[in-house]
Formats: structure tokens, C-alpha cells, sequence
């Protein structure tokens, strides 16, 4: 179109960059070299790494005030220096980089010397961040870097600092408001005298508005933090309830070897039905899952086939003597229901009755099968289910003296022997977990007792029992994750760490999964027998350890499934030596004491109220908080100065003079003056040359009959009294040493 | 509203990380991302009732095919500068059909505000409204923003580029006369000036007056005065009947030769008074120079059916003329009753089509679409 009108604007020529600019950037690089520092699979001096990035940032910032282009080519000499390091050290970078990856995988363990890497990726973070904030003005790119780097710490092992993530947010919102305000570049952008005053501003009340809310923040994130992470639980909880429901999950019986690194979240769907002839007196362990084999968060399933095939190769040749029969195939026919055939085949006054129980699932599927201990298989049941009859561990009194004739006892005996020597060697298998084995090695134990109340103490006064622990790093070794950091877990944890305990002390155990049913589950029935539905609020994890005479034997150890620990009641456990020794532990101290803090005031050292600093991180507290108090003063000075300069264009010329005095006193210029003096003209004129005597002695005559006469001075008399002192104020300034200057602008100036 | 979603995503984020690594540092920076919302929030609600925003004058006299430059100000009356704000114009010719919506952003700061520039380039001459649609203020995230809107206008009015016909009279063409091609001479009957002095050139003498050869001999310009040039004072009418439904492009057609005109005109005379009828009464303008050329156009805009009509869309009350924005009065102007005595009267008329007359007599029609070669190639003798 011919008439089209077209509205254009000029863009100005980029002004010098701000002190605001290098603060900005320096807060930017020194979050992310600080998120870098909180990896403790890497080990380098994150003091000097900073020094170094902020050298570079420095060096660049003051290029580009002098001038713009120069910048460029010290950008370019650093890049050029970088290279020629990074060729020299280029086999030692590698080896780093490798050994890195490997550490913050998890796949290796311990810190990897970082240093010389380090250094050169600070160089290049500070040249890269130089680049895109100030020459190409793309703030997006480090936005979302600091952005994942923040969020994504945590699942690499590294929770970030305070003194990480408030420079990180300070610089992602004074930028983003810079960019907003004055940057921004866009189809028709605005071209504004006084843009970098303005951006600049503009950055320091948004610091200001961050550091506030930061302040308000901290308490109320201290106060109750668990009332803060409730929503996300229940949010989280509900929507994979909702996942589990629509894809069918949830009505399945739980039962797997592999350790959750994440929340637990009940539906309450039915999994289980137990029919039971008469009421249980004690809990019922129904074990779906036997782990053998620990490796990276998951149990292998035991198999007893192979224990059984191993112990035919050890034990001469798998033939007893003088007897046919192979150990192997007795074991397999024997071994499912010995201690049940033993306690069962034990002559006594009052022989116990067995319990029936009646195993029905819910979900009609039986593809595993709940074994309870000192069971026997009692046949599946036409309408669906399975039956067993067991002893309860009350009743287990096995006797090989009284034994029934009825049973060849040398068999028994054979068998149990076979099994236990051959369990020592397959159940005390423990792979590489340094935290765990330098803390039994610390605490060496014999005994049975001495050890499962060591087991029982550690647990307890390390971690406590929550299902929603959080998620586990993703390079953490989750039991140690769970022992030494976070302290929080539930039943799967509890059973693992303690299995692995075990088996460090030389104690066969077994991680074993499935339901645990409790008296107080079982309600009378119209038949007369008892019925317990269990839900997946049942399923349940616990240890089992080998105890002669009753086989495998559930030690409950997790404190809210176990009522505060119920193992004193284990089998073959002196009950009253166990309480004594754990009585004995919980008056004394532990030696570690290690474990991470988990949340609110603890995190940042010590417990509310009586907050215990430690004094290694007394330098982060004090650094943040005087970061915080910086960011809330800046805004406020630059407040009180605007409003001063206001009130200022209508000061009086007494005003003026007072302010005059005061600020020439502040820079040493007149100490000892009060401006009373006839001389006063001539002194001032002699402390600044700037200004003549004759105006000196104009000023001095105005004040004096403002001060003593019947009238105030005239407009343009307290006008003059105000030029003079802008006058003065720029003839002060410059000499003023470098600390005395932002005291001089906004209080005396 | 994405920018909200995407700050609240990104603090829910924080928020579940938080709770799932049990992280102190993140609940806080979750608390303190929920507080600054809030607090932006109520920030954009406190800049839309402290800022104000208009333009800085209410004309603005601009140059076809140049850009114009306009200004506009910010004024913030509370503590915290202003980031963002948006400004949404619109520019009109006023005939209904060229207009454009353009955005401008800008920031303030300080009760004594803050100015911005913007430029705009018209293609064609005559009065531009140009309308403030709506003043939308951000906070420094631009996650919230509050509009309200403008009632502020400004008129730029575009002029004509100085470009004079070329307009000889025939004592001093002579021979040449037959130089004008195939377009139509115009001829009057005239006596031939003659010098009547040579002086010192002065900035704004015609081209033709230069005295070369004295020139070349002193080496400084030297101009010459004809007899009788100093006094004469050419009278253009002009008639704007007919042309009240002409698009914006016409009447960019008419100011264009309207200014070459009075331009070449003023080459033979010492001015050029032009006339025209707004309503009842009959206006002039003296045009001596450049900044009478100045002043008539933007008086001529006033009256215009473009302006009238750009102006009336929303207020009839500019209609009357009482309320035109002041222009600046230099004596040369007022209504027809001034006295015309005195001068080497020659009466010229243009009207809406164009057609350029000499009383009764046409003497040449300009094309719309063809003026700009008519303006170069053609000579044209009175």
C-alpha cells in the first residue's frame, strides 16, 4: 500500500556496562561453580575455581567498560589461552573427565581429583556467560542452566547450598528484569535515555523484592518443613495411585527383590485373605521374596535348589554314610517343612496345636506363593487358595532327644548341618559398600545378641521410619544413602541395611519380602474361624537370619512396623541380654554420627531452637546472610537517596549549609569549623578552591540572617545555597578515598 | 499468561524436588518464588496506578519520505521505577482505510518522567492522527500486566519535500521556450525583467538569479535582483470542493503539487500568497519562504476533510475550529479582507483535481500518479 505508515525506532549505541552487570554475572558463575563444589564425587579447590572465574569475569567486565571492542579481544586471548592449557593438559583432563563420569554415575565409588578440569571449565564458564549475557544478550541459555543445574543437583548426590542457589536465583531474576526492562530486544523496541540507570534499578529492587521474600522464606521453611513437602506427597501419591488403578497394578501382591529409591504410597486395595482356625498370638510373616545376592539396590532371589546342589558337592560327595540316599534330593523333600516335622515330632507334655491358615489372593492369581515360617504345605483348596499349617514361633521348641521315632533324625540333623555350613558361605556375601563395612569394622562384635542389638541401635538412632523418605540420587548407593545421608526410610530400607549388617558381622541373613498379618488383623468369623484381609498397607520387608533349630527366622527392625523394634523376641535370642545391650547403647553415644540432617534448621547446621552452628559452616551462614542483608540494603539506599534528592530541590540555604558542613567534615576538609567563625568564607574557599571567597561569604551572610534575622532567605538566595553545594560535592568527590565514596554518596554526597 | 504458567511450573518443580530430596535450600527458594509472585502482582497492580503516559506535544510537523521524529512521556509517581511498559498506537490518515497499530515499549522512572522516541515514516502527506490506544504496564518479570485506556492524541503533520516546479517566465526564457517537450507551455505575456541590482548571495535565492559569471570572476556567489521581483506577490486559490471523499493518497497528490508551486512560484516573486475557504470564511497564507511553507501546510491540514474527519471520529467538538491545536501566528496570515494592494498581481487556482488555473483559464492538469515526472521533466512557462 502506497500510504502504508510505517513507526520505527532507533536503537541507542550500547551503553558502558554497570557495576550491577558484573555483580550479576559474578553471582551467576559463582552459583553454578558452587552447585559444582556440593558433588562429592569430585574433589578440586572450589575456593580457587571461583577466584579464577571471577578474575576472568572481572577482566572482561572492565574491557568492556573502557571499551566495548576491547572486550572482544580479551575474550579472545582468554579463549586462546584456554585452548593451549586444555592441548597441554589434555591427557590429564581426560583421565579426570572419564573418572568423573564414571564417579557421577555411581559406577565407581569415592572423589575423583578434579583440580586441573576445574579450573579450565571455570575459565570457560566465565568466558561463555560473558559472552551470551553481554555481547549476544541472550540471558535464556544461562537461565536454564543454572535452572537444571539447581534442580537436577540433588539427584546427582549433590543437595545444593544456600550459598548456591541465592546467588543462582538472584542473578536469573535481576537478569530476567534487566532484559524485561531495557534489553529486551523485540519488533519494536523503545529507545530510552537513561536505560542502564534504569535497568540497573530496576535489578536492584528486584534483588531487593528476592531478598524479602527470601526472609520471609526461611523461617517458614524452617518452622515446619514437612507441612511444606505434605502437598507434593500427597499429590505424588495420588497420581500414581491413579496409575497403578488404571494399568492394574495395584491389586497385585507385592514381592521383588528391588529396593524403592522413591515414596511409598498405599491405595489400601486388597491383596490378601487369611482364614485362620483359631486367633494368632504373634505376628505372621508370609515371606513372598528371599533375597540371596546384594548388588546396586536389588536382591537377587535366593534359591535354594542351588544351595541344596552346592552342599551335595561339599559334603562328601552328597551321600550319607552308610546310607543311599542323596543329601540333595532329601534336602529338597525335607528342607520346605523341617522345623515344622521337627517341633511337630518333639515329644512333650502338652504338644502345641498347629494353626491352619488358609491363603486366598485377592486379585485370584498365584503365581507366588506366601510361605509363613515353621510351616508345612497343607494343599490348595478347591474354592481358590492355598492352606498351610504352622507353629508360631511361641510353640518352636525343638528337642532332638525327644524326638518321635517316627523320623529319621541323623537326616534331620544332616540336612540342617549341610545347610547352615553352606549358608555361611552363600548368605555372608556382601559387595562393596565402604561407608557400611568401615562401620562394622569400627565396631567389631561377637555374638549373636551383641551384634542384632548393634544392628538395632545403628538403625535406630540413624534413620526414622517415614514412607515418604524422597527420592534416592540416582549415583547413591541406596543403602548407605539411606544410613549415612537421608535417615529416612521404611521397611525395605530398615530390612536391607540390616541384612547387610549381618552378613558384614558374618551372620547368614537374607533381605525377605511379603505380608506381615498381626493379631489384631484377625476378626471372628461366623464358623468360628478368624480372617484377616490384608492390603498393600500389609506388604511388608524384614530380615531373616538363620537360627539352629528354627531355620529361617523373621528380626522385625523396622521401628513403626516393629512397635520401636521387636527383635529381643527373635528365636534363639537371649531376650533379656538383648534389652540389656540395647539399654546399654541407647545411654552411650554413638561413635558416627554423620548422618545427614534431613530438613529445616538442621540443614543449615544445628537443630531449632537451640541451633548448633558448626563451624565449618559458619563462613556459607554468615556469607548468605550477609548476601541477603546486601540485596534488602541496596534497593533501600538507592530509596532513601531518591527521596533525599526530592526534598533536596527544596532545601532551605540553612539546610544546605548544615549538609555542607557535615560532608566537608566527613572528608577532613574543615574538622574542627562549626561555621560560625567570621573566617569561615576563607577557610572554605581554601579547603576548595572551587569555590571563591566571595561566594563563600555570600553563603555565609545569607545563612547567618536566615539564622538570626526577622526573614528566611529569599528563593533564589537558598537556589544559590544549592548550586554552590552541588559545586562543592563535585569538588570533594574525586578525592575521597575508595571506601569513603558509597558512604559520601549516599549519606553525606 | 504462558509467562505465569511457566514461573508456576517452574516453582511446582521446586516444590517437588524439595519435598522429594527433602531439600531445605529448594523449600525455601520455592517459598521465596511463591512470595515474589505475590509481590509482582501487587507491583503491576501499584505501576498502573502510578504511571501516567501521553505525548509530548500535541503537533508534530514532519517531512514526506524523511522520518518524523515524535516523542512521548512516561511520568511514575511512586518509589520504584517502572521496567516495562507498553504503549499501543494508532496511526491514521483519518480516510478510513490507511491506519496502522504499532507498539512501543518503554520504562519510567522519576515524577519528571521519562521520554521516549519513536519515528514514524508516512508515505504520504497530510495530517497523521496518531491515537494512544492503551497504556499496559508490567511488573519486572512481565509476569502480570494491568492496561488502561488512552485517551492521549497527537497529530504529525507531513509535509511536502521542498521540491520546486520549474516555473520560467517567458521575458527570461526567450528562446528557450521551446524547450519544454512534449508537455504544455504556458505562456504570459509579461515585459522582460531586468536587473535591477547585483548583490551578495543569500541563502534561499533561486538558483536562476546566481550572477555565474561574477561569481566565477570574484569567486563568491553573487545574486541578482530583478526589477521589480522585490515587490511582486503571486495569489494561488485553492478549491477543495470535490475532493472531501478522496483517499489519503490524493490529497497527498494535491499538498506535493500545491508545494512545488508555491515553490517554484516563489522563485518569481518575493511571495506567495495562498487562499482558501474554511467555512464561511476565507483564509490566507503568506508563503516567503521555508517557514511559511512550514506553517501553511499544517494550517491547511486542519481544515482538510482527512483531519476533520480523523479528528471527529470520537469528538465532534474539533469541528468547530475553536479548539485547533495552537499554531504559531507569524503576521502573514489571517482572513481575506488583508490588504492586497501593492502587489504584481497574478491570480493562480488548484483545485481538488488537480487542475491548476489562472483565473478561468486552465492552465495545465497534473496527474496523480505521474506528478513526480511531470515535476522533474516538465518546464512550465508563465
Amino acid at each position: 500500500m502506497a500510504s502504508r505508515i510505517e513507526i520505527s525506532v532507533r536503537r541507542e549505541q550500547p551503553e558502558a556496562l554497570s557495576v550491577f552487570h558484573l555483580l550479576f554475572l559474578l553471582c551467576g558463575q559463582y552459583s553454578l561453580l558452587a552447585l559444582a563444589a556440593c558433588l562429592p564425587a569430585l574433589s578440586y579447590p572450589a575456593a580457587w575455581t571461583q577466584a579464577i572465574a571471577g578474575g576472568v569475569c572481572t577482566l572482561l567486565w572492565g574491557a568492556a567498560r573502557l571499551k566495548r571492542r576491547w572486550a572482544s579481544r580479551v575474550a579472545a586471548a582468554c579463549a586462546l589461552l584456554w585452548s593451549a592449557v586444555w592441548f597441554l593438559l589434555w591427557d590429564t583432563v581426560r583421565v579426570q573427565l572419564v573418572q568423573a563420569a564414571a564417579a557421577l554415575s555411581g559406577a565407581a565409588a569415592g572423589a575423583v581429583p578434579f583440580t586441573e578440569s576445574a579450573c579450565l571449565f571455570a575459565v570457560l564458564l566465565a568466558l561463555s556467560m560473558f559472552l551470551l549475557e553481554i555481547f549476544l544478550e541472550s540471558h535464556m541459555i544461562p537461565y536454564i542452566l543454572i535452572s537444571v543445574a539447581t534442580l537436577a543437583a540433588p539427584s546427582f548426590g549433590a543437595p545444593p547450598s544456600m550459598a548456591a542457589v541465592v546467588p543462582g536465583v538472584l542473578f536469573q531474576l535481576s537478569f530476567w528484569a534487566v532484559h524485561e526492562a531495557g534489553l529486551r530486544q523485540g519488533p519494536s523496541d523503545f529507545a530510552l535515555q537513561g536505560r542502564s540507570r534504569l535497568t540497573a534499578h530496576v535489578g536492584a529492587v528486584m534483588g531487593g523484592i528476592l531478598a524479602l521474600s527470601l526472609l520471609a522464606a526461611f523461617p517458614l521453611a524452617a518452622r515446619d518443613s514437612d507441612a511444606v513437602y505434605a502437598p507434593v506427597y500427597e499429590a505424588e501419591g495420588a497420581l500414581q495411585r491413579l496409575l497403578s488403578h488404571i494399568g492394574g497394578f495395584d491389586a497385585q501382591p507385592a514381592s521383588g527383590g528391588v529396593i524403592s529409591r522413591g515414596n511409598r504410597y498405599d491405595s489400601g486395595t486388597e491383596h490378601l485373605v487369611l482364614t485362620a482356625d483359631r486367633k494368632p498370638l504373634e505376628p505372621i510373616y508370609l515371606r513372598g521374596f528371599s533375597g540371596g545376592d546384594y548388588a546396586n539396590g536389588e536382591w537377587a532371589r535366593a534359591n535354594d535348589e542351588a544351595v541344596f546342589a552346592e552342599m551335595e558337592e561339599a559334603w562328601n560327595g552328597g551321600t550319607l554314610e552308610g546310607d543311599s540316599v542323596s543329601l540333595r534330593v532329601l534336602a529338597s523333600n525335607v528342607w520346605p517343612s523341617l522345623y515344622y516335622n521337627l517341633n511337630r515330632q518333639t515329644r512333650r507334655e502338652n504338644p502345641p496345636e498347629p494353626l491352619d491358615l488358609l491363603i486366598r489372593q485377592a486379585c485370584g492369581e498365584y503365581r507366588t506363593a506366601y510361605t509363613p515360617y515353621y510351616s508345612r504345605w497343607n494343599g490348595g483348596q478347591e474354592g481358590g487358595g492355598y492352606a498351610w499349617r504352622l507353629f508360631e514361633q511361641r510353640d518352636m521348641a525343638v528337642d532332638w532327644s525327644c524326638l518321635s521315632r517316627h523320623i529319621n533324625a541323623n537326616w534331620y540333623a544332616w540336612v540342617q548341618s549341610a545347610y547352615q555350613e553352606q549358608i555361611q558361605r552363600d548368605y555372608t556375601r556382601v559387595p562393596d559398600l565402604p561407608r557400611l563395612r568401615a562401620l562394622c569394622q569400627e565396631t567389631p562384635l561377637e555374638g549373636r545378641e551383641e551384634i542384632t542389638a548393634f544392628i538395632l541401635h545403628t538403625l535406630h538412632s540413624r534413620a526414622s521410619y517415614s514412607l515418604t523418605p524422597g527420592l534416592t540420587p540416582g549415583n547413591a548407593e541406596i543403602v548407605e544413602y539411606f544410613l549415612f545421608e537421608s535417615g529416612l526410610g521404611y521397611c525395605v530400607h530398615f530390612a536391607s541395611a540390616a541384612t547387610l549388617l549381618y552378613r558384614l558381622y558374618g551372620i547368614p541373613a537374607r533381605y525377605a519380602a511379603g505380608y506381615v498379618a498381626w493379631p489384631e488383623d484377625f476378626t471372628p468369623c461366623e464358623d468360628g474361624s478368624f480372617q484377616a484381609v490384608l492390603t498393600d498397607a500389609s506388604a511388608h520387608a524384614w530380615t531373616e537370619i538363620f537360627v539352629e533349630d528354627y531355620g529361617w527366622s523373621p528380626v522385625e527392625v523396622t521401628p513403626a512396623a516393629g512397635g520401636g523394634g521387636s527383635a529381643a523376641a527373635a528365636p534363639g535370642l537371649d531376650g533379656e541380654r538383648l534389652e540389656a545391650l540395647l539399654s546399654e547403647l541407647q545411654r552411650t553415644p554413638p561413635v558416627h554420627q554423620e548422618k545427614a540432617p534431613s530438613s529445616g534448621w538442621k540443614a543449615l547446621g544445628g537443630s531449632f531452637p537451640a541451633l548448633r552452628v558448626r563451624l565449618r559452616k559458619l563462613p556459607r551462614i554468615l556469607g548468605t546472610g550477609a548476601l541477603c542483608v546486601l540485596l534488602l540494603l541496596a534497593p533501600l539506599a538507592w530509596l532513601l537517596r531518591r527521596r533525599r534528592l526530592c526534598q533536596w530541590k527544596t532545601s532551605s540555604s540553612r539546610e544546605v549549609f548544615g549538609r555542607l558542613l557535615n560532608m566537608l567534615r566527613f572528608a577532613g576538609l574543615l574538622d574542627e569549623c562549626d561555621g560560625e567563625a567570621a573566617d569561615f568564607p576563607a577557610r572554605l574557599s581554601h579547603a576548595l578552591p572551587a569555590i571563591s571567597g566571595e561566594e563563600g561569604a555570600r553563603l555565609w551572610r545569607v545563612v547567618q540572617a536566615a539564622a538570626y534575622g526577622p526573614e528566611t532567605a529569599a528563593p533564589e538566595e537558598d537556589a544559590f545555597a544549592r548550586r554552590l553545594w552541588d559545586r562543592a560535592v563535585r569538588a570533594v568527590r574525586p578525592g575521597l578515598r575508595w571506601w569513603k565514596r558509597p558512604l559520601f554518596r549516599y549519606v553525606y554526597g | 499468561m504462558i509467562r505465569q504458567l511457566t514461573y508456576l511450573t517452574l516453582a511446582a518443580l521446586t516444590w517437588y524436588l524439595a519435598g522429594m530430596y527433602r531439600s531445605f535450600p529448594l523449600t525455601a527458594l520455592f517459598l521465596a518464588e511463591i512470595g515474589i509472585f505475590i509481590l509482582l502482582a501487587l507491583q503491576a497492580l501499584y505501576f498502573h496506578a502510578t504511571l501516567e503516559a501521553g505525548f509530548s506535544s500535541e503537533w508534530v510537523v514532519g517531512e514526506k519520505g524523511r522520518d518524523c521524529r515524535c516523542r512521548m512521556y512516561l511520568r511514575e509517581k511512586g518509589l520504584f521505577p517502572i521496567g516495562r511498559v507498553r504503549l499501543t498506537l494508532r496511526l491514521s490518515y483519518g480516510d478510513g482505510r490507511q491506519k496502522a497499530i504499532r507498539h512501543i515499549y518503554g520504562g519510567a522512572e522519576g515524577r519528571r518522567g521519562t521520554e521516549l522516541e519513536f519515528f514514524v515514516s508516512p508515505a504520504c502527506c497530510g495530517a497523521v492522527c496518531v491515537e494512544l490506544l492503551q497504556v499496559r504496564v508490567y511488573d519486572y518479570l512481565s509476569l502480570f500486566s494491568f492496561g488502561r485506556r488512552g485517551k492521549e492524541r497527537m497529530t504529525l503533520a507531513v509535509l511536502p519535500p521542498a521540491r520546486p516546479l520549474r516555473i520560467v517566465r517567458v521575458q527570461e526564457a526567450g528562446a528557450e521556450r521551446t524547450g519544454g517537450g512534449e508537455l504544455p507551455a504556458l505562456f504570459s505575456a509579461e515585459a522582460s525583467p531586468e536587473t535591477r541590482e547585483v548583490r551578495e548571495y543569500r541563502p534561499g535565492d533561486a538558483a536562476r538569479s546566481i550572477h555565474w559569471k561574477q561569481s566565477a570572476r570574484t569567486g563568491a556567489l553573487w545574486s541578482r535582483e530583478y526589477e521589480g521581483e522585490a515587490d511582486r506577490l503571486f495569489s494561488l486559490a485553492l478549491d477543495f470542493s470535490g475532493g472531501e471523499a478522496f483517499p489519503a493518497e490524493r490529497w497527498d497528490a494535491f499538498y506535493e503539487v500545491l508545494s512545488a508551486l508555491v515553490l517554484g512560484l516563489l522563485e518569481h516573486a518575493a511571495a506567495v500568497r495562498v487562499r482558501w475557504r474554511d467555512g464561511e470564511r476565507m483564509l490566507f497564507q503568506d508563503v516567503r519562504g521555508e517557514s511559511d511553507r512550514r506553517e501553511l501546510f499544517p494550517r491547511l491540514y486542519r481544515r482538510t476533510p482527512c483531519y476533520i474527519s480523523a479528528h471527529s471520529r470520537r469528538d465532534v467538538s474539533h469541528l468547530s475550529g475553536a479548539d485547533w491545536p495552537a499554531m504559531p501566528e507569524t503576521g502573514r496570515s489571517g482572513d481575506s479582507g488583508a490588504d492586497w494592494s501593492g502587489a504584481d498581481f497574478a491570480d493562480f487556482t488548484l483545485d481538488a483535481a488537480l487542475c491548476w488555473r489562472r483565473g478561468s483559464e486552465l492552465l495545465y492538469r497534473f496527474s496523480p500518479n505521474q506528478f513526480s515526472i511531470e515535476r522533474e521533466q516538465g518546464i512550465f512557462y508563465i
